[in-house]
């Protein structure tokens, strides 16, 4: 699959919403390339484009959400492997990563279109503190009951202050 | 009759040692089979003697008289069950009158108490496993009853065209089912004896019946709450019952003497060893149908569900043995013919 | 009004059928399933942090023991991504050598899932039976590698030990050994009745579910997706394995459905498909270099000037490891995301736990081949039940008390 077509697809559907794309190609010869694909998406447009991307092909969440920190925004990135026909070594990473400002650490839930990341988007939840709305099941994932609220281990700058 | 009551004293102490051995011997055997070195033979043995230093300890939850009071109430019937089995049948072997003459509709109820005392206190212990254990033993046993009757019915049925009285195990020591029938009769005897062999892992819990102690599924399930002596007791019944149903099986189906197949006669000096050569003889017996029905069966399969496991016991054992039973109905009148 | 007649049955975290601890909550109707709930987080390690205070080749170390069994795929994935954003080119003898260690560690992995499944339903001989034969690869692993789990094998642009004469007469040894067991394994595992009879139609996971729920690894070819990580997407050596195509149940004529027997169908047909990729790989076995070159020094200072994010995907015997890393200029990443096969795998338990019998709960939980410390990898620091949270320098200082106590006791 080409890269630029779906890159061209979500520009014609959301337009000024895809903030930046860029791509990665390691070819291996004969033919097979190895393809990453970053898109900035602003949140707005976030779930629709997940919806489109999910019209492309069979798409695959790979991890949970890593994050960069900045000084007033968390960029969430959501690693997506998409296949989209039935030959080998087509499946390319697709990764869209979003921008929440952090005084509204807000972002909507994707388990509608990929039902597999639930577990992803309580880890988020947990470990970052991104609320994620209408998620189905709220509890958290991995640390039970017994840590107190407002304190997010994988927050670090904060996290080792916040815990003492 | 002090004879008779020496004869029976030691029968309990020597069923605890053989009953243990039994067990190890089982485990050596499948040890044997799975390519392990397995245990010592006297591991059970250790067991109970660790077993007895341990605390015993008894959940909040549960039914106190009742959680302590069930382990009790299955080893005295166990113990009960051993002898009601076994005391004529070595009376018989080593030459004595015995008083008790062995009533096959008594040991078809004694068998249950033991197993019935085991639910009791599961369910007494207030552990969802155990209760669910407890359910699964209860489905176990109600399955193996048919089984377990009409095999019982056949053989009082074969022993009524004699003159013996056809409900006493002491008839069967005479006049066997090899002996005494003619083709069908043997065929349906063989089919008889594949029900008992089957019964015998559901009445122990053993793979493929473990359900009600599934250590995979409900951690031990009736067992799960006991431990330190209460423990022991169980683990003690189990053996009283393995070693007693085994002797069912042997004096139902192989009641022969050494002296009686072979004809002869052993002694020391004066004094004559043949009872105790017997004794060894049915130990062996008894040792081989055990081998055979658990330890060879319980290494070939995986556990079932107990759904499959009632399918198992109330279609195809139950057809088994009704089969074997027509057949052995079926025989005399084929003499007479 | 039809009453209520269910009770809860609490599984877990510790019990017998879990090698592992995890807890479940299930809804039980008389024997039925009606409902389970799965809770997580008994066997957090931090790693993901710890991760973040070491330097790139510690990593590697680290991220060995996320998991005993796959120890080979977590620090491999790890790998792919810092030679992602790097660009660092492996030799092609490396990848090769990669992937022979992956493989082995595929057999041996199915070879313990067998065994483990075996026992789960009461089937104790053919447990012995399969972790008997599993010596064998183990050993082969010690010779390849000097350790039978950890192999250590891996460091970033390739590999460390390489495979010598003696090792590859060895793996022949080995390859000639499994092939001739195959035939009768493979028999007793899909044909034996008491294993049909438990497996067949139990714990239905369907090609719907599979994708919707983003299953990998053999539960997902289980169940009839075509899915693997070694097919859809460049990795190792697998790329020049013209032949090499996802198993699936259609293997053995058997349209897949989606239960148990299905599972163990895809592990049981990897074991043949491992051996043939390894000899595959010792007969086209490249010379050259195994390594780029450069020490874990040079490697590290490399490291540190360069920023950007990769992914690293790999297909352990599981399912899909994949790691994501993030650097920015430092001596250790900014962050390190770790997914394990399970973490994909264990939201498909919800539709194959329900309206099954209690019996099968052990088989259904084990037929995704769980790696619970794989998915709880995460963060905590633990607190007591007087709710106070401690700090890690304050939980460090404490272990080391704590275990020059046990110390002291030993030497007593």
């Amino acid at each position: 699959m080409k890269t630029e077509s779906i890159v061209t697809v979500l520009q014609n559907k959301l337009g000024s919403h895809i903030q930046a794309s860029r791509e990665k190609i390691t070819n291996y010869g004969n033919g097979i390339n190895r393809v990453t694909l970053w898109i900035s998406i602003d949140r707005e447009s976030f779930h629709s484009s997940i919806a489109i991307l999910k019209t492309m092909g069979r798409l695959h969440i790979s991890t949970p959400m890593p994050y960069k920190e900045y000084e007033d925004r968390i960029e969430l990135i959501y690693p997506f492997a998409l296949k989209e026909k039935d030959t080998k070594f087509s499946e390319i990473m697709v990764i869209i990563s979003v921008d929440i400002p952090k005084d509204d650490l807000k972002i909507r839930t994707i388990t509608d279109i990929v039902p597999g990341a639930l577990f992803m988007e309580r880890e988020t939840m947990e470990m970052i503190g991104v609320e994620i709305e209408d998620i189905p099941d709220p509890r958290r994932l991995f640390t039970g009951n017994y840590l107190p609220d407002g304190v997010y281990p994988l927050r670090t700058p904060k996290s080792k202050e916040s815990m003492q | 009759m002090d004879e008779v009551i020496g004869v029976a004293i030691a029968i309990v102490v020597a069923g605890v040692f053989a009953g243990l051995f039994l067990k190890g011997i089982d485990r050596k055997l499948a040890a044997f089979m799975q390519s392990r070195i397995g245990p010592p033979i006297a591991q059970p043995i250790y067991d109970i003697l660790k077993l007895k230093q341990k605390q015993t300890i008894i959940p909040s939850t549960s039914v106190r008289w009742l959680f302590t009071g069930a382990p009790l109430v299955a080893l005295t019937s166990g113990i009960v069950l051993l002898l009601y089995i076994s005391l004529s049948y070595v009376c018989y072997i080593i030459g004595l009158q015995s008083p008790v003459q062995g009533d096959l509709i008594v040991i078809m109820y004694l068998i249950l108490i033991p197993s019935i005392a085991i639910i009791s206190g599961a369910f007494a212990s207030g552990s969802p496993y155990a209760s669910i254990g407890a359910q699964r033993e209860m489905v176990i046993l109600m399955s193996t009853e048919l089984p377990i009757a009409v095999v019982v019915l056949s053989i009082a049925w074969h022993v009524a065209d004699s003159m013996y009285n056809p409900f006493a195990l002491q008839s069967l020591f005479e006049y066997t089912l090899w002996h005494h029938a003619g083709a069908f009769g043997i065929l349906g005897g063989i089919l008889l004896f594949l029900a008992m062999i089957l019964v015998l892992p559901a009445e122990m819990s053993k793979v493929p019946f473990d359900q009600a102690e599934a250590e995979t599924e409900i951690a031990e399930g009736v067992m799960v709450e006991y431990s330190g002596k209460l423990l022991a007791f169980l683990l003690l019944t189990d053996a009283f019952k393995a070693l007693s149903l085994s002797a069912l099986i042997v004096i139902l189906f192989f009641p022969y003497t050494f002296t009686g197949l072979f004809g002869l006669s052993f002694s020391i000096g004066s004094y004559s060893i043949t009872p105790l050569i017997e004794i060894i003889f049915f130990i062996g017996k008894v040792v081989i149908v055990y081998s055979i029905g658990v330890t060879v069966i319980r290494v070939i399969m995986a556990r079932l569900k107990i759904s499959q496991v009632a399918k198992v016991f109330l279609f195809a054992v139950s057809a088994i043995s009704i089969i074997g039973m027509v057949l052995i109905m079926l025989d005399p009148k084929m003499k007479m013919i | 009004m039809k009453s209520d007649i269910t009770y809860p049955l609490n599984i877990g975290p510790v019990h017998p059928a879990f090698k592992e601890p995890i807890k479940f909550t299930f809804r039980i109707e008389g024997e039925k399933v009606v409902g389970a709930d799965i809770d997580f987080g008994y066997t957090h390690r931090a790693i993901e942090r710890i991760a973040q205070e070491r330097n790139y080749i510690q990593i590697i170390y680290l991220l060995e023991r996320v998991c005993g069994i796959c120890s080979f795929s977590h620090p491999m994935a790890y790998c792919l991504a810092i030679e992602d954003v790097a660009g660092i080119e492996v030799p092609p003898r490396a990848r090769y050598i990669r992937t022979i260690v992956g493989e082995l560690e595929r057999l041996h992995s199915h070879l313990l899932w067998t065994g483990v499944a075996a026992h789960e339903i009461g089937f104790d001989t053919l447990f012995m039976y399969t972790w008997n034969i599993r010596e064998k690869v183990l050993d082969c692993l010690e010779e390849l590698t000097g350790n039978r789990i950890n192999y250590a094998m891996l460091t970033i642009g390739g590999v460390r030990r390489d495979i010598t004469a003696d090792n590859a007469q060895t793996i022949h040894q080995v390859l000639e050994y499994y092939e001739e067991l195959y035939n009768r394994t493979s028999e007793i595992l899909l044909d034996d009745l008491t294993l049909r009879a438990r497996t067949e139609g139990v714990g239905i996971l369907t090609i719907e579910q599979a994708e919707r729920l983003c299953a990998v690894g053999p539960t997902a070819r289980g169940s009839g997706l075509m899915k693997d990580v070694r097919v859809d997407y460049p990795v190792n050596a697998y790329y020049e394995i013209l032949w090499l195509k996802p198993v699936s149940p259609r293997d053995i004529g058997k349209e897949p459905i989606g239960d148990v027997y299905d599972r163990m169908a895809v592990r049981v047909l990897e074991i043949q498909q491992a051996i043939k990729i390894i000899q595959f790989c010792m007969e086209n076995l490249p010379e050259g270099d195994i390594n780029t070159g450069s020490g874990a020094v040079k490697m590290i200072n490399a490291l540190k000037k360069l920023e950007g994010e990769g992914v690293g995907r790999y297909e352990a015997p599981r399912g899909e490891v994949c790691h994501y890393v993030i650097l920015d200029n430092q001596e250790h990443p900014v962050q390190i995301k770790v997914k394990a096969p399970t973490y994909s795998n264990g939201f498909t338990w919800a539709p194959m736990l329900t309206n099954i019998e209690i019996a099968d709960i052990p088989i259904v939980v084990a037929s995704i081949d769980p790696c619970v410390a794989c998915a709880d990898r995460m963060t905590y620091v633990q607190a007591d039940g007087s709710r106070t949270t401690i700090s890690w320098e304050e939980l460090r200082a404490k272990s080391i008390q704590k275990y020059k106590g046990v110390r002291r006791q030993w030497m007593k």
